[in-house]
């Protein structure tokens, strides 16, 4: 096992050790300070001392400690500048896009995600014969590299970036975990997200295609400059998802390549039901831009197709059904009558 | 001898001709395609039941289901075009035909003979239709006396005729997708999704409520109606279900004194 340079296992190895905190609503929080060593240094992070993001902690009790800030320097250097190592950018990206804090009203910032609220610093875990492939390669790095720890840490810091390490239908769980909260959404005057499975996209997602578009392949493109970091609002012009952008979104390599213009004009992507948005009208579709009068008119056009429908279905196979039901009662008339 | 004898002998029984071989061999591609079509389809539509992914994964998965249903939807399609073309060609042959032997061609009895097929709903349809609710409702004491096809059957039969050419090009808007939008903007894609899904729907629920009453589910056939196999219908079913035709047809073939009364 690694050695402990900064002595901080001596306590944090002890299974059980924790304490009662009380939040801003002073509310008794669990908190538990245990630190599984195997599993933090099988970690992203695990090569890192404690310090480089738990800053102060001099003192015992750590009346000292600074919250964990992921934009400040690391003690390790990238080796592409030489220079120290920091997230700050992608920090800054995050505060710039929608989900910055600096977007939210007043009183409501902290529903906005912070770094963790994505990133858990999970193990490196690959199953059997990922692992066995990986060994195989690692051969290759051994012919010039000697350190095989290290050789193993480069590799899988290369090869868990190149893989799309969370499923398309964890994605859209994770973000439905608020843009599906209809309090939280109406909150931040934001349309609630309810039509997405309803969409092929979320159908296919559901019965388990990695192919189809997610959340992240629509909002942040990478082939488009963006990364979930710098989701931007529909409402700001240089958003994928607005106006004229939608369709070069949709006509991403992969996807609907041959689609024209008209392809991107069908209203809301991922619309709630008709009934969901009569409910909802009042709330959120009311506000500026919102009210255009030829979604409005598409929507309509679309609800009467579908009523017409049931309505044929209710009377056709009602009827009919009724006509079965009453003709069951005929033939035991008749066949009474024969005496049968 | 006639191909199909209109009275059939078996075992000292009568037995009325209906179907022909080629008309039940479409019945049996048409109703393949349509199980199969359902089964690959509406654990799209119902995707948040319980039953849809097991069935969905047993039909193929989303990687294989999907072809499984554009290929069959093919296949239907392709059965549509050839029965519009077959009673076209039996519309030429049997009744225009008929008119140029009889020298007696024109646009008014064209259109004449057209509705007079046995398919075309007509006036006495909705007299029936009347009288059979009279009927089941106490009003009358006597079933309709139904000709060779009931309103009925016709329901039956214009049900899938008039949803195919709704479901089939909506279902090929759906599949080229991208490649429909150079001609129609994206929210009619949005108006055949709706089409697609509720079409099926009602085709659905009309065969298992209406047509597999009248052929699996009424007293008088459970467990299965064999018409669409053998092609004729016993004597029995002939008096209760066609009266009218089972009238015509005794009398053509000489068999009057033979007539039994419908509510002996």
């Amino acid at each position: 096992m690694a050695s402990d340079d900064e002595s901080c296992l001596m306590c944090h190895k002890m299974p059980g050790l924790g304490r009662y905190a009380k939040d801003e609503n002073q509310n008794a929080t669990k908190r538990i300070l245990y630190v599984n060593e195997a599993l933090f240094k099988a970690s992203y992070h695990g090569r890192l001392p404690c310090k480089s993001c738990h800053r102060g902690v001099d003192e015992i009790p750590h009346t000292d400690a600074e919250k964990v800030d992921c934009a400040s320097d690391c003690h390790i250097k990238d080796p592409s500048s030489n220079s120290g190592f920091s997230h700050r950018a992608i920090v800054h990206d995050l505060s710039m896009s929608a989900h910055g804090a600096r977007q939210a009203k007043a009183g409501l910032e902290d529903d906005l995600p912070d770094c963790k609220y994505c990133h858990s610093n999970k193990p490196y875990q690959r199953s059997d014969a990922d692992h066995r492939q990986s060994m195989k390669f690692l051969n290759i790095c051994l012919q010039c590299h000697e350190s095989e720890e290290w050789a193993e840490r480069f590799y899988k810091h290369i090869s868990y970036r190149a893989s799309i390490r969370r499923s398309s239908k964890q994605i859209v769980e994770l973000c439905s975990q608020c843009h599906a909260d209809r309090v939280m959404m109406d909150n931040h005057e934001l349309d609630v997200v309810v039509g997405f499975n309803d969409t092929f996209h979320g159908k296919a997602i559901r019965y388990g295609d990695a192919e189809v578009a997610n959340c992240l392949n629509c909002h942040a493109p990478y082939e488009s400059g963006f990364s979930p970091h710098s989701i931007l609002s529909q409402r700001q012009s240089r958003s994928p998802v607005s106006g004229d952008n939608k369709i070069e979104t949709c006509r991403q390599s992969g996807c609907h390549t041959g689609a024209k213009e008209e392809f991107a004009t069908s209203g809301k992507i991922h619309p709630a039901s008709f009934t969901t948005v009569q409910m909802m009208r009042r709330n959120t579709l009311n506000r500026p831009g919102d009210a255009d009068p030829e979604t409005a008119f598409q929507e309509w056009v679309l609800h009467m197709i579908s009523l017409f429908y049931k309505t044929l279905i209710i009377v056709v196979v009602g009827g009919l059904a009724l006509h079965q039901v009453l003709d069951v009662l005929a033939i035991r008339r008749e066949r009474r009558a024969r005496g049968g | 001898m006639q191909r199909y004898p209109k009275i059939a002998l078996r075992n000292g029984k009568r037995y009325f001709f209906r179907f022909s071989q080629v008309q039940r061999i479409q019945h049996i591609v048409l109703f393949s395609t349509v199980i199969t079509l359902a089964l690959t389809g509406f654990p799209l539509r119902y995707y948040d039941q319980p039953w849809a992914k097991p069935l969905y994964e047993f039909v193929g998965g989303i990687e294989i289901a999907p072809w499984i249903h554009r290929i069959t939807g093919l296949i239907l399609l392709g059965l549509f075009v050839f029965h519009t073309g077959y009673w076209i060609y039996l519309f030429f042959k049997n009744r225009v035909g008929r008119l140029i032997r009889e020298k007696t061609l024109s646009v008014g009895n064209v259109i004449r003979e057209f509705f007079s097929m046995e398919m075309i709903p007509n006036r006495k349809d909705f007299f029936d239709l009347i009288d059979m609710f009279k009927y089941l409702l106490y009003f009358s004491n006597r079933r309709p006396h139904y000709d060779r096809m009931s309103w009925k059957e016709k329901f039956d039969y214009f049900a899938p005729y008039w949803g195919i050419p709704i479901l089939g090009p909506a279902g090929a808007a759906l599949w080229f997708r991208d490649e429909i939008t150079h001609y129609v903007p994206g929210i009619v894609l949005n108006a055949f999704y709706i089409m697609h899904t509720d079409e099926a729907l009602l085709a659905a629920l009309f065969l298992f409520f209406v047509h597999w009453y009248n052929v699996h589910y009424s007293p008088e056939k459970f467990p299965m109606a064999t018409v669409f196999l053998t092609g004729y219908l016993s004597e029995e079913e002939m008096i209760h279900e066609h009266y009218d035709e089972y009238e015509r047809i005794m009398k053509e073939e000489g068999l009057e004194l033979e007539i039994i009364p419908q509510n002996h």
